[in-house]
């Protein structure tokens, strides 16, 4: 076996507005040991874009599709995630798990999701501003992929109100089910292409990225040893 | 091409079932830079050690114990840690969108750095609901298919630049099914997944050169060891 210390940054892209939806990149290599995915930014609750959110309510993360299984993307007829998200409160003194995403009702859902947080109309610009980065190991074989993410924000207290609200870290899983029918073949292909959202509202209402939101893909070493063609056992 | 300051020092590709795996002798090797100098990876030019790995479990144990996936550096006794998890072990619902977390769900304690409570199996009697399907090959791969089972995602991270101090390991370990693994058939309940956070040392001694990664049960994966150095001694290759 042979390992490469190969070490590069595969893709970046980030809004000039509060405007945007969704931020992209696809046809990334995948000939990496591992895939690092970073997102840096805020939703815009404030209504920038398109939102209606009303001041004072917990809202969900940004939204998550990968390997083109996304609408309007190349494989969108895969579009059964699973996603397991959580978070721990100010509000509350454990950590809390949820399955899935908001307003779906079901454990297969046609995106993932992290990053929970209060929104507040007093909230400052800043303080909404929040990392995630998620690590997908090998990226390029032949079995099914999972991004493991991590991350921590956000503090809505630019005023008194909300400050029992905060949150403080974020950790979950998203992948696309490999079981079913619909997604198992795109789920075990190569994870080529990322897409983080702003989500919708309860009505189903895009939601938008605040300006300066970024998203980059990290390749990071390479091994001479990946699984292809069919099961090895 | 230019030197940078990270290694991917080695790979352990697990495709048979083993209960245990050893990366040896991580501070006695060297990397190179475009000049060809060459650098010792010890603790004080490459302090950090990154652990990436993918791993399933060949059980249908929906809990595995926390003992039960474990690692440890030199010394396999009197590691501290401590961990939050959310999974089976607990009981806590998951729910579609239905945030549950009853009562701060931790472990802790002394023998090796335990994250068992924060995975589960992989062969969960329900996990192969699917049918066969082809992949983009052509390939015909069953339901069972280890391609296609729970794999879980793990990071396991520390910095010891060979200070007199314990050295900090800290961990973070995440796992979503495509089907509950207590064969449920409706939500609510505890068995869509596995997540773990957590830190943990070692009293008798910060050395980690040689590094076990080890299981009650079975298990297959990819193992990679990151290196971190304290300045840009290795090419990008």
């Amino acid at each position: 076996m042979t390992v490469k210390s190969k070490f590069y940054l595969l893709g970046t892209v980030e809004t000039n507005n509060s405007t945007t939806q969704f931020l992209e990149l696809t046809n990334i290599s995948t000939d990496y040991a591992v895939l690092r995915i970073v997102f840096n930014g805020m939703i815009d609750h404030s209504g920038g874009g398109t939102t209606n959110v009303a001041s004072g309510q917990w809202q969900q993360g940004v939204s998550i599709g990968m390997q083109g299984a996304w609408t309007g993307g190349p494989n969108a007829s895969a579009m059964k995630y699973r996603n397991m998200q959580c978070h721990q409160a100010s509000n509350s003194t454990n950590w809390q798990t949820a399955i899935g995403c908001a307003h779906q009702s079901y454990s297969v859902t046609p995106y993932g999701e992290i990053g929970r947080q209060y929104y507040h109309s007093g909230n400052l610009d800043g303080t909404e501003r929040f990392t995630i980065e998620g690590i997908v190991v090998q990226p390029g074989n032949n079995q099914s992929k999972q991004i493991l993410w991590k991350g921590s924000g956000t503090s809505p207290a630019s005023s008194a109100q909300g400050t029992s609200y905060s949150g403080s870290g974020w950790t979950g899983c998203t992948k696309l089910d490999a079981q079913n029918s619909a997604s198992a073949q795109r789920a075990m292909a190569p994870m080529d292409s990322i897409r983080i959202g702003a989500g919708w509202d309860s009505a189903g209402t895009p939601k938008t990225l605040g300006i300066y939101s970024s998203l980059a893909v990290y390749g990071e070493g390479w091994t001479s040893d990946v699984q292809t063609g069919n099961d090895w056992s | 091409m230019a030197d940078q300051p990270w290694v991917l020092q080695s790979h352990i590709a697990q495709n048979n079932a083993t209960s245990s795996i050893t990366f040896s002798s991580l501070t006695s090797q060297y990397c190179t830079n475009a000049a060809g100098t060459t650098t010792l990876l010890d603790y004080s030019n490459a302090p950090v050690f990154r652990i990436f790995f993918k791993v399933q479990f060949q059980t249908s144990q929906n809990v595995l114990g926390s003992s039960n996936f474990s690692f440890h550096g030199n010394y396999t006794a009197a590691n501290d840690f401590v961990y939050d998890y959310q999974s089976a072990q607990n009981y806590t619902s998951m729910s579609p969108y239905s945030w549950a977390g009853t009562s701060r769900d931790y472990s802790y304690s002394t023998s090796r750095q335990e994250v068992g409570y924060a995975v589960g199996g992989s062969q969960f009697n329900n996990y192969n609901w699917g049918t066969s399907v082809n992949d983009l090959d052509g390939n015909s791969v069953a339901s069972n298919s280890r391609r296609r089972g729970a794999w879980i995602t793990g990071w396991y991270e520390n910095y010891f630049p060979n200070q007199a101090a314990y050295y900090p390991w800290t961990y973070h370990v995440g796992m979503v099914t495509d089907q509950q693994m207590d064969n449920s058939a409706a939500a609510p309940t505890a068995d869509w997944g596995a997540w773990g956070i957590g830190s943990g040392g070692c009293t008798n001694g910060p050395y980690i050169d040689t590094i076990t990664i080890t299981s009650a049960y079975n298990f297959i994966g990819d193992f990679f060891v990151f290196r971190g150095c304290n300045g840009n001694h290795q090419v990008n290759e």
